[in-house]
């Protein structure tokens, strides 16, 4: 069964896309099987790919019974890694697509279809706590937080954990929190340490690793590329983000999870 | 004097929160004695809300929240019974009623007017028939939508051929808008299997 972790919070820019999508990428580099579910209906993860918004057939297709499932799911040159695109939806027909996700239970039918192929699906969602929001915490087995390192950000928290907890107790008692993770972190500005210092001091559940803010993430975007995959020197970010799985691994292994590498190492050899 | 501008972060609440998601944490102890049931949190359904008719006017009945209604959308229907009662119930209309082309009611259900919709029903495809003369450029009509003072009449007209079904709605609540595609996409669906 796989881990199913929804990428969620209330806030615009908070970072989901970015964390979803290299966060996917450093789980797959692992070797484990992993899909990229872009819940967004406006398609974050295409864009951040540099793929416009008719590029790829997904979700959309899927749920206008114009594709199945398998046809749709997109094998990427990173071997282990799938993408689950939006699809070509017609931003006219937003609100539509919020009410199949939500509605129908569509998103268990998939996730149902797809899970046993992998060990980590990744489910970006969009922002804000809306339907699309709650199904996906509804169907998920875990769920990660960005929290961007900002007064706003901080001061809104709690709506999303609510909605969490909400969903847990009512619709889906297996869902469990991983963390909060600080994004777009400057210790060197007096607003955002002063942030990370009450976030570290006053909020359990906080992850050690966190996410700086960094040109490299836009470079990244702007050639649609996971921060791993760019040219030249391997970055700090990118680093940071194997670390980001290694705790996510962690964590669902202490929770009681079954994370590949604990139980599935390969035996190898040195000489 | 406290500079009412000092950074000020109240995380109690999330924290708390964060306490009943994550365990192994500690209680922290300066909420030990907090219960889950003192959130902040105002839940919408706990309120008395006022009757539909004796809220002032439209922009209060806006306010109507989408999430609480039912939202899954059948199999496609076999009958205008069912295409009603689904219908009925999304849009919270009072009654729903099925007109054809030459103005006959074919099925109603809900809460009728007294003097029936026999008279509506007429007068709707007359309204067609009107509206289209409009401008021929236009097309076909796919929506009434009629605001009355005290009530408001919404219908889907269904194109058969050259026929048509208008399917009808009377006080429906103002989400409905937002569900026109949704009612739109499901009798078209529907209508090559309906009875």
């Amino acid at each position: 069964m796989a881990h199913i972790i929804s990428i969620v919070s209330s806030n615009g820019g908070a970072g989901k896309t970015t964390v979803a999508l290299n966060l996917a990428v450093a789980l797959t580099e692992g070797q484990e099987p992993a899909l990229l579910i872009d819940l967004d209906p406006l398609g974050a993860i295409g864009f951040s790919l540099a793929r416009g918004a008719t590029k790829w057939p997904g979700l959309a297709e899927y749920l206008m019974d114009l594709a199945a499932i398998d046809d749709v799911l997109m094998p990427t040159k990173l071997g282990h890694l799938t993408l689950l695109p939006r699809g070509r939806l017609d931003p006219l027909d937003v609100g539509l697509y919020e009410q199949f996700i939500h509605g129908d239970g569509i998103l268990q039918q998939i996730l149902g279809a797809v899970e046993d192929r992998y060990r980590y699906i990744v489910i970006d969602t969009p922002s804000g706590l809306g339907q699309i929001t709650r199904a996906a915490l509804a169907a998920s087995t875990h769920t990660l937080l960005p929290l961007q390192a900002e007064p706003l950000a901080l001061r809104t928290i709690s709506q999303t954990l609510r909605v969490i907890q909400h969903v847990r107790d009512q619709e889906n008692p297996g869902l469990q929190l991983l963390g909060i993770l600080a994004n777009m972190v400057q210790l060197k500005q007096d607003v955002s340490f002063t942030i990370m210092n009450t976030v570290w001091s006053t909020l359990s559940g906080v992850l050690e690793t966190y996410m700086p803010r960094s040109d490299i993430f836009a470079q990244a975007s702007e050639k649609g590329l996971p921060v791993a995959f760019l040219s030249g020197k391997y970055s700090a970010e990118a680093i940071r983000f194997e670390s980001l799985a290694t705790e996510i691994k962690s964590i669902i292994h202490n929770l009681g999870g079954v994370a590949g590498e604990f139980n599935d190492r390969p035996q190898r050899a040195l000489v | 004097m406290t500079d009412p501008n000092a950074p000020s972060y109240d995380l109690d609440q999330a924290q708390l929160l964060l306490h009943s998601l994550i365990s192994g944490i500690p209680k922290p102890s300066a909420m030990a004695c907090q219960e889950q049931g003192e959130l902040l949190f105002t839940r919408l359904q706990r309120l008395t809300a006022p009757s539909i008719t004796s809220l002032a006017g439209p922009s209060a009945r806006t306010h109507q929240n989408i999430d609480q209604i039912p939202m899954e959308v059948p199999e496609l229907f076999t009958s205008w019974e069912d295409c009603m009662a689904w219908s009925m119930e999304i849009t919270g209309s009072a009654s729903t009623f099925v007109v054809d082309s030459q103005g006959f009611i074919i099925a109603s259900q809900g809460d009728l007017p007294e003097r029936g919709i026999e008279c509506i029903g007429a007068e709707l495809v007359c309204s067609v028939e009107t509206l289209e003369r409009i401008d021929a450029d236009y097309g076909k009509l796919a929506w009434i939508d009629l605001d009355f003072e005290n009530r408001r009449i919404a219908g889907f007209v269904a194109p058969t051929g050259e026929e048509y079904f208008i399917v009808g709605l009377l006080s429906p609540k103002p989400h409905y808008h937002q569900l026109r595609t949704l009612l739109e996409r499901q009798i078209m669906a529907s209508l090559p299997g309906m009875d």
